[in-house]
Protein backbone atom coordinates (compact mmCIF):
# COMPACT_ATOMS: atom_id res chain seq x y z
CA UNK A 1 0.00 0.00 0.00
CA UNK A 2 1.53 3.17 -1.28
CA UNK A 3 -1.15 5.64 -1.91
CA UNK A 4 -4.30 6.27 0.62
CA UNK A 5 -6.76 8.95 -0.98
CA UNK A 6 -8.78 10.64 1.80
CA UNK A 7 -11.34 12.69 0.29
CA UNK A 8 -12.49 15.35 2.63
CA UNK A 9 -15.93 18.06 3.09
CA UNK A 10 -14.87 19.01 6.22
CA UNK A 11 -17.44 16.82 8.17
CA UNK A 12 -17.48 15.07 11.42
CA UNK A 13 -17.32 12.20 9.34
CA UNK A 14 -14.22 13.26 7.27
CA UNK A 15 -12.44 13.98 10.54
CA UNK A 16 -12.62 10.34 11.68
CA UNK A 17 -11.89 9.05 8.47
CA UNK A 18 -8.61 11.46 8.58
CA UNK A 19 -7.70 9.85 12.00
CA UNK A 20 -7.91 6.36 10.67
CA UNK A 21 -5.97 7.23 7.50
CA UNK A 22 -3.32 8.72 9.19
CA UNK A 23 -3.07 5.59 11.89
CA UNK A 24 -2.73 3.26 8.44
CA UNK A 25 -0.76 5.58 6.59
CA UNK A 26 2.06 5.01 9.62
CA UNK A 27 1.41 1.53 9.74
CA UNK A 28 2.04 1.16 6.33
CA UNK A 29 4.33 3.87 5.39
CA UNK A 30 2.12 5.19 2.66
CA UNK A 31 1.24 8.58 1.44
CA UNK A 32 -1.55 10.40 2.11
CA UNK A 33 -3.58 12.63 -0.58
CA UNK A 34 -6.18 14.63 0.57
CA UNK A 35 -8.63 15.93 -1.76
CA UNK A 36 -11.79 18.25 -1.67
CA UNK A 37 -13.96 18.56 -4.08
CA UNK A 38 -15.90 21.89 -4.44
CA UNK A 39 -19.19 20.60 -5.62
CA UNK A 40 -19.74 22.86 -8.44
CA UNK A 41 -20.47 22.45 -12.53
CA UNK A 42 -17.66 23.82 -14.80
CA UNK A 43 -20.55 25.21 -16.91
CA UNK A 44 -21.89 27.28 -14.13
CA UNK A 45 -18.42 28.78 -13.65
CA UNK A 46 -17.72 29.89 -16.91
CA UNK A 47 -21.56 30.80 -17.66
CA UNK A 48 -22.56 33.01 -14.31
CA UNK A 49 -20.17 32.38 -11.32
CA UNK A 50 -18.33 35.37 -10.41
CA UNK A 51 -14.93 35.26 -9.03
CA UNK A 52 -15.99 36.54 -6.10
CA UNK A 53 -17.94 33.26 -5.28
CA UNK A 54 -15.20 31.29 -6.59
CA UNK A 55 -13.08 32.54 -4.68
CA UNK A 56 -14.92 32.53 -1.35
CA UNK A 57 -14.86 28.35 -2.24
CA UNK A 58 -11.96 27.85 -3.09
CA UNK A 59 -11.30 29.37 0.49
CA UNK A 60 -13.89 27.42 2.42
CA UNK A 61 -11.70 24.02 0.76
CA UNK A 62 -7.78 25.57 1.41
CA UNK A 63 -9.48 26.05 5.29
CA UNK A 64 -10.74 22.10 5.48
CA UNK A 65 -7.43 21.08 3.44
CA UNK A 66 -4.94 22.81 5.51
CA UNK A 67 -6.88 21.51 8.48
CA UNK A 68 -6.41 17.54 7.52
CA UNK A 69 -2.50 18.65 6.61
CA UNK A 70 -2.04 19.78 9.93
CA UNK A 71 -3.31 16.62 11.83
CA UNK A 72 -0.45 14.63 9.68
CA UNK A 73 2.42 13.82 12.04
CA UNK A 74 5.70 15.07 9.78
CA UNK A 75 7.06 11.44 9.24
CA UNK A 76 4.56 10.74 6.90
CA UNK A 77 4.32 11.91 3.66
CA UNK A 78 1.26 13.64 2.33
CA UNK A 79 -0.11 16.13 -0.32
CA UNK A 80 -3.59 18.45 -0.60
CA UNK A 81 -5.71 18.62 -3.83
CA UNK A 82 -8.37 20.40 -4.71
CA UNK A 83 -11.06 19.95 -7.72
CA UNK A 84 -14.42 20.81 -8.09
CA UNK A 85 -17.06 18.82 -9.97
CA UNK A 86 -19.39 16.35 -8.93
CA UNK A 87 -18.04 14.86 -6.04
CA UNK A 88 -18.04 11.36 -6.36
CA UNK A 89 -17.10 11.15 -10.03
CA UNK A 90 -14.03 13.25 -9.67
CA UNK A 91 -12.98 11.20 -6.45
CA UNK A 92 -13.21 7.98 -8.73
CA UNK A 93 -11.22 9.65 -11.28
CA UNK A 94 -8.61 11.02 -9.22
CA UNK A 95 -8.03 7.45 -7.84
CA UNK A 96 -7.43 5.82 -11.00
CA UNK A 97 -5.72 8.84 -12.69
CA UNK A 98 -3.13 8.63 -10.05
CA UNK A 99 -3.02 5.19 -9.27
CA UNK A 100 -4.59 5.00 -5.19
CA UNK A 101 -4.02 1.86 -3.27
CA UNK A 102 -7.01 2.57 -0.89
CA UNK A 103 -9.82 5.41 -0.45
CA UNK A 104 -10.50 5.72 3.03
CA UNK A 105 -13.80 7.88 3.75
CA UNK A 106 -16.84 8.83 6.46
CA UNK A 107 -19.93 6.88 5.99
CA UNK A 108 -21.80 10.04 5.52
CA UNK A 109 -20.60 13.45 5.05
CA UNK A 110 -22.30 17.11 4.49
CA UNK A 111 -25.78 15.72 2.69
CA UNK A 112 -29.03 17.17 4.61
CA UNK A 113 -30.06 13.61 4.73
CA UNK A 114 -29.83 12.49 8.77
CA UNK A 115 -31.57 9.78 8.58
CA UNK A 116 -29.28 7.17 5.78
CA UNK A 117 -26.53 5.42 7.08
CA UNK A 118 -24.57 5.27 3.89
CA UNK A 119 -24.31 8.97 2.44
CA UNK A 120 -24.42 9.23 -1.38
CA UNK A 121 -21.21 9.89 -2.22
CA UNK A 122 -19.88 7.15 -0.11
CA UNK A 123 -22.28 4.66 -1.87
CA UNK A 124 -21.59 5.51 -4.99
CA UNK A 125 -17.70 5.06 -4.31
CA UNK A 126 -18.37 1.66 -2.45
CA UNK A 127 -19.88 0.42 -5.36
CA UNK A 128 -17.89 2.13 -8.19
CA UNK A 129 -14.11 2.20 -6.69
CA UNK A 130 -11.91 0.40 -8.74
CA UNK A 131 -10.03 -0.07 -5.66
CA UNK A 132 -10.51 -1.33 -2.37
CA UNK A 133 -12.53 1.64 0.10
CA UNK A 134 -12.39 1.43 3.75
CA UNK A 135 -15.77 3.24 5.06
CA UNK A 136 -14.66 5.00 8.67
CA UNK A 137 -17.64 4.51 11.52
CA UNK B 1 -8.33 5.79 16.24
CA UNK B 2 -7.65 2.70 17.98
CA UNK B 3 -5.30 0.64 17.47
CA UNK B 4 -6.17 -2.29 14.95
CA UNK B 5 -5.59 -5.07 16.90
CA UNK B 6 -8.91 -7.53 15.15
CA UNK B 7 -9.69 -7.81 11.97
CA UNK B 8 -13.02 -9.55 10.82
CA UNK B 9 -13.30 -11.12 7.32
CA UNK B 10 -16.26 -12.97 6.38
CA UNK B 11 -15.97 -15.67 3.68
CA UNK B 12 -17.88 -18.09 1.12
CA UNK B 13 -15.87 -20.25 -1.38
CA UNK B 14 -15.85 -17.30 -3.56
CA UNK B 15 -13.31 -15.40 -5.31
CA UNK B 16 -14.12 -11.66 -3.70
CA UNK B 17 -14.18 -13.49 -0.35
CA UNK B 18 -9.81 -14.47 -1.23
CA UNK B 19 -9.34 -10.97 -2.44
CA UNK B 20 -11.05 -9.36 1.01
CA UNK B 21 -8.15 -12.07 2.75
CA UNK B 22 -5.61 -11.08 0.47
CA UNK B 23 -6.48 -7.57 1.65
CA UNK B 24 -7.10 -8.05 5.33
CA UNK B 25 -3.65 -9.68 4.69
CA UNK B 26 -2.18 -6.33 3.88
CA UNK B 27 -3.10 -4.62 6.68
CA UNK B 28 -2.50 -7.12 9.50
CA UNK B 29 1.08 -7.63 8.27
CA UNK B 30 2.19 -3.85 8.72
CA UNK B 31 -0.39 -3.23 11.92
CA UNK B 32 -0.07 -7.01 13.65
CA UNK B 33 -3.55 -7.15 13.51
CA UNK B 34 -5.10 -10.71 14.09
CA UNK B 35 -7.21 -12.14 11.61
CA UNK B 36 -10.60 -13.27 12.46
CA UNK B 37 -11.99 -15.49 9.57
CA UNK B 38 -15.53 -16.15 10.11
CA UNK B 39 -17.96 -18.52 7.61
CA UNK B 40 -21.84 -18.35 8.62
CA UNK B 41 -23.97 -21.15 6.92
CA UNK B 42 -27.87 -20.71 6.87
CA UNK B 43 -28.43 -23.78 8.37
CA UNK B 44 -26.73 -26.82 9.70
CA UNK B 45 -26.93 -30.52 10.82
CA UNK B 46 -28.95 -29.36 14.14
CA UNK B 47 -31.11 -26.54 12.72
CA UNK B 48 -34.44 -27.13 14.10
CA UNK B 49 -33.12 -30.74 15.46
CA UNK B 50 -34.81 -31.91 19.05
CA UNK B 51 -33.09 -34.89 19.54
CA UNK B 52 -32.00 -35.97 16.13
CA UNK B 53 -31.20 -34.49 12.33
CA UNK B 54 -34.01 -34.58 10.30
CA UNK B 55 -32.31 -32.60 7.35
CA UNK B 56 -30.97 -35.59 4.42
CA UNK B 57 -27.52 -35.69 4.89
CA UNK B 58 -27.60 -34.96 1.35
CA UNK B 59 -28.37 -31.48 2.10
CA UNK B 60 -26.80 -31.07 5.74
CA UNK B 61 -23.86 -33.08 4.51
CA UNK B 62 -23.06 -30.47 1.53
CA UNK B 63 -23.46 -27.66 3.77
CA UNK B 64 -20.66 -28.69 5.68
CA UNK B 65 -18.83 -28.87 2.98
CA UNK B 66 -19.32 -25.40 1.59
CA UNK B 67 -18.34 -24.07 4.95
CA UNK B 68 -14.82 -26.47 4.85
CA UNK B 69 -14.07 -25.24 1.77
CA UNK B 70 -14.94 -21.83 2.33
CA UNK B 71 -12.31 -21.73 5.39
CA UNK B 72 -9.89 -23.53 3.31
CA UNK B 73 -9.76 -21.58 0.43
CA UNK B 74 -9.37 -18.57 3.00
CA UNK B 75 -6.51 -20.69 4.84
CA UNK B 76 -4.35 -20.57 1.08
CA UNK B 77 -4.25 -17.04 1.56
CA UNK B 78 -2.90 -16.37 5.18
CA UNK B 79 0.69 -16.56 4.56
CA UNK B 80 2.69 -17.58 8.03
CA UNK B 81 3.20 -14.14 9.02
CA UNK B 82 -0.07 -13.43 9.96
CA UNK B 83 -1.95 -14.94 12.63
CA UNK B 84 -5.83 -15.86 11.47
CA UNK B 85 -8.32 -17.87 13.62
CA UNK B 86 -10.94 -19.59 11.93
CA UNK B 87 -14.19 -19.58 12.95
CA UNK B 88 -18.21 -20.79 12.07
CA UNK B 89 -21.70 -19.54 12.95
CA UNK B 90 -24.85 -20.46 12.09
CA UNK B 91 -27.43 -17.70 10.82
CA UNK B 92 -28.98 -14.90 8.85
CA UNK B 93 -24.82 -13.93 7.21
CA UNK B 94 -25.44 -10.26 7.73
CA UNK B 95 -26.53 -10.79 11.19
CA UNK B 96 -24.25 -13.12 12.51
CA UNK B 97 -21.41 -11.46 10.52
CA UNK B 98 -22.61 -7.93 12.68
CA UNK B 99 -22.80 -10.33 16.11
CA UNK B 100 -19.81 -11.40 15.63
CA UNK B 101 -17.99 -8.19 15.18
CA UNK B 102 -19.73 -6.49 18.42
CA UNK B 103 -19.24 -9.37 20.55
CA UNK B 104 -15.37 -9.67 19.44
CA UNK B 105 -14.35 -6.01 19.86
CA UNK B 106 -13.60 -6.34 15.93
CA UNK B 107 -12.07 -2.93 14.69
CA UNK B 108 -12.31 -3.24 11.09
CA UNK B 109 -14.64 -5.12 8.90
CA UNK B 110 -13.35 -6.50 5.74
CA UNK B 111 -15.53 -7.73 3.25
CA UNK B 112 -15.17 -8.98 -0.91
CA UNK B 113 -17.54 -7.36 -3.91
CA UNK B 114 -20.18 -9.60 -4.87
CA UNK B 115 -19.44 -13.10 -3.71
CA UNK B 116 -21.06 -13.31 -0.77
CA UNK B 117 -24.63 -13.82 -2.27
CA UNK B 118 -26.22 -15.10 -5.09
CA UNK B 119 -27.09 -11.58 -7.37
CA UNK B 120 -24.67 -11.30 -9.35
CA UNK B 121 -25.70 -8.19 -10.78
CA UNK B 122 -25.17 -5.99 -7.76
CA UNK B 123 -21.61 -5.03 -8.11
CA UNK B 124 -21.61 -5.37 -4.26
CA UNK B 125 -23.10 -8.23 -2.79
CA UNK B 126 -26.07 -7.88 -0.64
CA UNK B 127 -24.44 -8.70 2.21
CA UNK B 128 -21.59 -6.76 2.16
CA UNK B 129 -24.03 -3.78 1.05
CA UNK B 130 -25.90 -4.37 4.41
CA UNK B 131 -22.80 -4.33 6.53
CA UNK B 132 -21.38 -1.69 5.10
CA UNK B 133 -24.55 0.09 5.94
CA UNK B 134 -25.25 -1.27 9.33
CA UNK B 135 -22.01 -1.83 10.94
CA UNK B 136 -20.84 -0.16 13.78
CA UNK B 137 -17.47 -0.31 13.29
CA UNK B 138 -15.40 1.05 10.03
CA UNK B 139 -15.94 -1.46 6.79
CA UNK B 140 -13.38 -2.06 3.72
CA UNK B 141 -14.47 -3.47 0.57
CA UNK B 142 -11.65 -5.30 -1.12
CA UNK B 143 -11.45 -5.43 -4.79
Amino acid sequence: MKNILVPVDGSEGSDRAVAQAIALAEACEAKLNFLYVANINQLAINACLSDAILEAVTKAGNVILDRAMQMVPSDVEKEAFSETGSPAVVILDFAASNDMDLIVMGSRGLGVVKGVLLGSVSQYIVEQSKCPVLVVK
Amino acid sequence: MKKLTRILVPVDASEGAERAVDFAVSLAEPTGAVLDILHVSYFDKDTDAEEESWLPEAIAGSVGAMEKEALERARKHVPPSVTAEYHRRTGIPADEILRFAQEEQTGLIVVGCRGLGFMKGLLLGSVSQEIVERAEVSVAVAR
